[in-house]
């Protein structure tokens, strides 16, 4: 027992004891951001060659999750003429047009039509009962795809990981836990700043020990998708392709350029086009979301992908909960 | 080419003629939406050249997609003061991280007394310049062991100090260097009507069967003048050029060469569909001698 209250730990003078406790802290927040590096070997798979036929959907919830399709889908309901956007101020509303052209919808836009049965505030698809509940059973269909091609992070990553993240919580909370017993034991009452040292070295530990969305592969693939589709942001641009016809544009290759845009890049890449109001509706959306109290959760999807750093503007993600709030969880 | 790399074949056995593009940037989404329609791609290496990262990304990317053949503009070929080193390895580089079947430049020269003039500038048909060409093209292959094949070029004048026609030139040229042809059907059909020859003579004094790869783009009409601007839709007349070409000598492929004016992308497809559709054509009425010329 003596040995357990008398050695160096025990008996160390407390200002020397918390800066010991900084450098452990230190050291096995390191170790376990190391460790986050090194579990993810999905760097080593072979990069599955760009599709031709490329569901922009399934882009865009690997890219930000459910919130991410849900939003083109409302872009491509606009653009096919079955809704609009009306702005006034920072207000947006949307609003189902009258269009019986149902064959020109796919199975999940004609999923995401029923719910505009009535007009829309943008910033409703993220509420409770929204846009992005009705399309949940994708999100899972994605999901367990891009899992199982080992793009999303998913159990068996996590459960590699848990004994580190265990191991430096046990590190960083059981040596306070044991100063501090020693400490009251000894008499010593002025505990305060060894409480906040551990406080806060379990936050940090917490923040660092969290696996990233996109595995290494997920963000490779996800790169390299951009960079192969990269010129389509040129056409989003381009006025041609930008006039509200919607026949013109999905009639290419299959695949319609502009959804595509926006599932590879996000929303933003139409600011300044003919569909800039889409882009305000969202922006207004996501300010308001985030004010709403989506807290820090989204911050870690965003940074796992690479979407953020494209340049876009940032509300493809940046804009808070409304760009990864499907993968928060 | 060296006889012993010669193979003769049989009709059945000729391989297919692939189609694709000259690769430009503004393309590359609609590349990868269409890569079934298009059979490879011929990058120009001189945009990769001390590349930025994203150009390296790109070139791998390219190359993981799609067959490449590298295009080099300025190996200046017809330079009297011989092949810039540097250049020379940096096109090697590129050549041996693309691993392509053949890869091609000009019969001209782009550079003298160390200046890059900018331009694919003729020279003349004569014996010396036949010499330079040759020292010149084996100091490439000494380099580059990739099969090397040279294009012929528009011009807007002719030396009056030519001693050969250009077709007889390449002809000698092709022979002595064992190169193949990268034949341009535009630039051809451009001169012969600037100049007034007949592009037929011209296909019948040229050894076809080095004819490896074909080019094909609009020309482009300035006053009288034809002008090699790749920023027009593949006219008529030369797509006559083009089936002669195809009718009579066996390729490995044709590369649609749009620099500017880019159109709508279904356009590019449709001429290269217009290609497609020639060979195949060709290749049902006809029978034809096969040649060696890096078929093997």
């Amino acid at each position: 027992m003596d040995i357990l209250l008398d050695n160096p730990i025990a008996s160390m003078y407390g200002p020397y004891f918390l800066i010991f406790y900084g450098f452990v802290i230190f050291f096995s927040v390191i170790a376990l951001a190391t460790a986050k590096n090194q579990v993810d070997k999905t760097d080593k798979l072979a990069l599955p060659p760009v599709p031709q036929q490329v569901d922009p959907y399934e882009i865009a919830y690997l890219r930000g999750g459910i919130n991410e399709v849900a939003r083109s889908v409302v872009f491509s309901l606009m653009q096919k003429g079955f809704i609009e956007i009306k702005t006034s101020g920072t207000d947006s509303e949307i609003i189902r047009i009258n269009n019986e052209n149902f064959d020109s919808l796919t199975e999940i836009e004609k999923n995401a039509l029923n719910w505009f049965h009535s007009n829309r505030k943008p910033v409703e698809l993220f509420a409770s009962y929204g846009l992005v509940e009705t399309l949940e059973r994708y999100g899972q269909m994605y999901q367990a795809r891009l899992e199982s091609q080992q793009m999303l992070t998913n159990d068996d990553l996590r459960s590699s990981f848990k004994p580190w993240k265990l191991t430096v919580y046990l590190i960083i909370l059981g040596l306070c836990l044991y100063k501090l017993l020693a400490a009251l034991v000894n008499g010593n009452f002025n505990v305060i700043f060894l409480i906040i040292f551990g406080f806060v070295g379990i936050l940090i530990a917490g923040s660092v020990g969290k696996l990233p969305r996109l595995t290494k592969l997920g963000k490779q693939y996800l790169e390299r998708l951009q960079l192969a589709f990269d010129s389509l942001k040129t056409k989003a641009a381009n006025p041609l392709l930008n006039q509200s016809s919607p026949t013109s544009q999905t009639a290419f290759a299959g695949v319609d350029p502009m959804l595509l845009s926006v599932g590879i890049f996000g929303g933003a890449i139409l600011a300044g086009t003919a569909y800039d109001s889409y882009n305000q509706a969202f922006k207004t959306a996501n300010a308001q979301t985030a004010t709403g109290g989506c807290g820090s959760a989204c911050g870690s999807s965003c940074s796992s992908g690479s979407s953020c750093s494209s340049g876009d503007g940032g509300s493809s993600c940046g804009g808070g909960c409304g760009g990864c709030g499907g993968g928060c969880s | 080419m060296k006889e012993n790399n010669r193979i003769s074949k049989t009709e059945d056995q000729r391989p297919k003629t692939r189609i694709g593009l000259g690769f430009r940037e503004p393309f590359r989404a609609d590349i990868f939406l269409n890569q079934d329609k298009i059979d490879f791609l011929e990058i120009t290496t001189d945009h990769y050249l001390d590349a930025k990262p994203e150009k390296i990304e790109e070139l791998k990317l390219l190359k993981e997609h799609f067959p490449l053949v590298p295009h080099s503009l300025e190996l200046s070929l017809g330079s009297a003061e011989g092949i810039d080193e540097d250049y020379l390895e940096k096109i090697a580089e590129i050549v041996e991280f693309v691993k392509p079947e053949w890869f091609s430049d000009h019969l001209c020269f782009t550079r003298s007394g160390g200046v890059k003039i900018g331009h694919l500038a003729p020279v003349p048909y004569t014996d010396e310049s036949l010499k330079v060409f040759v020292r010149n093209i084996s100091k490439v292959k000494k380099r580059i062991s990739a099969p090397f094949i040279l294009e012929n070029i528009t011009y807007l004048m002719q030396f009056p100090s030519s001693q050969m026609r250009e077709s007889v030139f390449i002809s000698k040229l092709l022979d002595e260097t064992d190169c193949g042809m990268l034949l341009d059907v535009t630039n051809l059909y451009i001169n012969a009507r600037n100049f007034g020859f007949d592009w037929r003579r011209f296909l019948d004094e040229i050894p076809l069967e080095r004819v490896v790869q074909l080019h094909f783009v609009g020309l482009h009409k300035h006053k009288n003048l034809l002008i090699d601007a790749h920023a027009d839709k593949t006219q008529n007349e030369i797509w006559d050029v083009f089936g002669e070409v195809v009718k009579r000598c066996d390729l490995k492929g044709a590369i649609l060469e749009r620099d500017e004016n880019f159109p709508p992308f279904n356009e590019i497809l449709e001429e290269i569909e217009t290609a497609r559709n020639i060979i195949s054509n060709e290749f049902e009425g006809t029978a034809k001698p096969v040649g060696a010329a890096l078929h093997g």
